[in-house]
């Protein structure tokens, strides 16, 4: 932990920077308050979500969790490398992560082209605006988590690791609740 | 910060978890299935606090505070879920 990093108070006691568990933390209850939103809306129009449900692919979001989940643990190796002072293996094992990454986000899009091309679009009803912000915000911190780690990739110190790999695991949290709620619970 | 052999230990586990939720999914749509999907997601985003992010070693505020919104997600998951049993 850094001298600047110092007085945060408890979430100094956490991996990483401090600024980004508050953004971590203002991103769980974000998603949470998605799950709820997703939840009541199953409860209100519970013929439209089954109906639109089966039209998901519930193999295509397990393989993206696998993905992640692999990723995610790359991600947590390249911190054990960094902290045992291997900068080398710390940029491969973060190289790999990104790239489990890159595949995650090729499956989503492939994902998003087969069902536009099926007419299911953001409008067409609240399942699918639901499906789409929720999936769509999560893949664009992705994006963000790769645009992060690969700046880190060239300025690899530990607390900058820490922070990026913490940032990764969140995204990597906020799929294994989102994967069982939107796929696979009907 | 944990071993490799522990995070490749909870890596494996995430995915068994992730293959039995998807197994109990597509084998029936039962209150069972849902309760096993639901329960996998919350176990595996224990094992990223506890493994990947290593929060095992963390105070147990901390402990608290992730405790607390998981439970609370599952719960509001959950029990609309069984709302939407009852009103159906």
């Amino acid at each position: 932990m850094s001298d600047d990093t110092e007085n945060w108070g408890a979430l100094s006691e956490l991996p990483g920077n401090p600024l980004m568990w508050v953004l971590i933390l203002s991103e769980l209850m974000v998603f949470g308050a998605f799950f709820a939103a997703f939840s009541v809306s199953r409860v209100l129009h519970p013929a439209m979500f089954l109906a639109d449900q089966v039209r998901l692919d519930r193999l295509v979001g397990g393989v993206n969790t696998m993905l992640l989940l692999t990723s995610g643990l790359a991600a947590a190796l390249a911190v054990n490398a960094r902290g045992m002072g291997d900068i080398r293996r710390c940029r491969l094992w973060l190289g790999g992560a990104a790239l489990l990454g890159l595949g995650f986000l090729g499956v989503k899009l492939a994902e998003y082209s087969d069902k536009a091309a099926q007419g299911f679009g953001i409008e067409t009803d609240t399942f699918w605006t639901l499906f789409y912000l929720m999936t769509g915000f999560h893949a664009a911190h992705v994006v963000l988590g790769l645009v992060i780690m690969a700046i880190v990739v060239w300025k690899p110190s530990l607390e900058n690791v820490e922070t990026c790999v913490s940032f990764w695991h969140m995204v990597d949290l906020i799929w294994v609740l989102l994967y069982p709620i939107v796929y696979l619970i009907r | 910060m944990p071993s490799a052999f522990t995070l490749l230990r909870a890596w494996g586990l995430m995915m068994a978890l992730t293959g039995l939720s998807l197994w109990a999914a597509i084998s029936d749509q039962s209150i069972a299935s849902t309760l096993a999907a639901m329960g996998a997601g919350v176990l595996k985003a224990v094992l990223i606090l506890w493994a990947y992010l290593n929060l095992r070693r963390s105070p147990s505020g901390w402990k608290a505070v992730f405790g607390v919104f998981l439970i609370a997600i599952a719960l509001i998951v959950l029990g609309a879920f069984w709302v939407g049993k009852i009103v159906k």
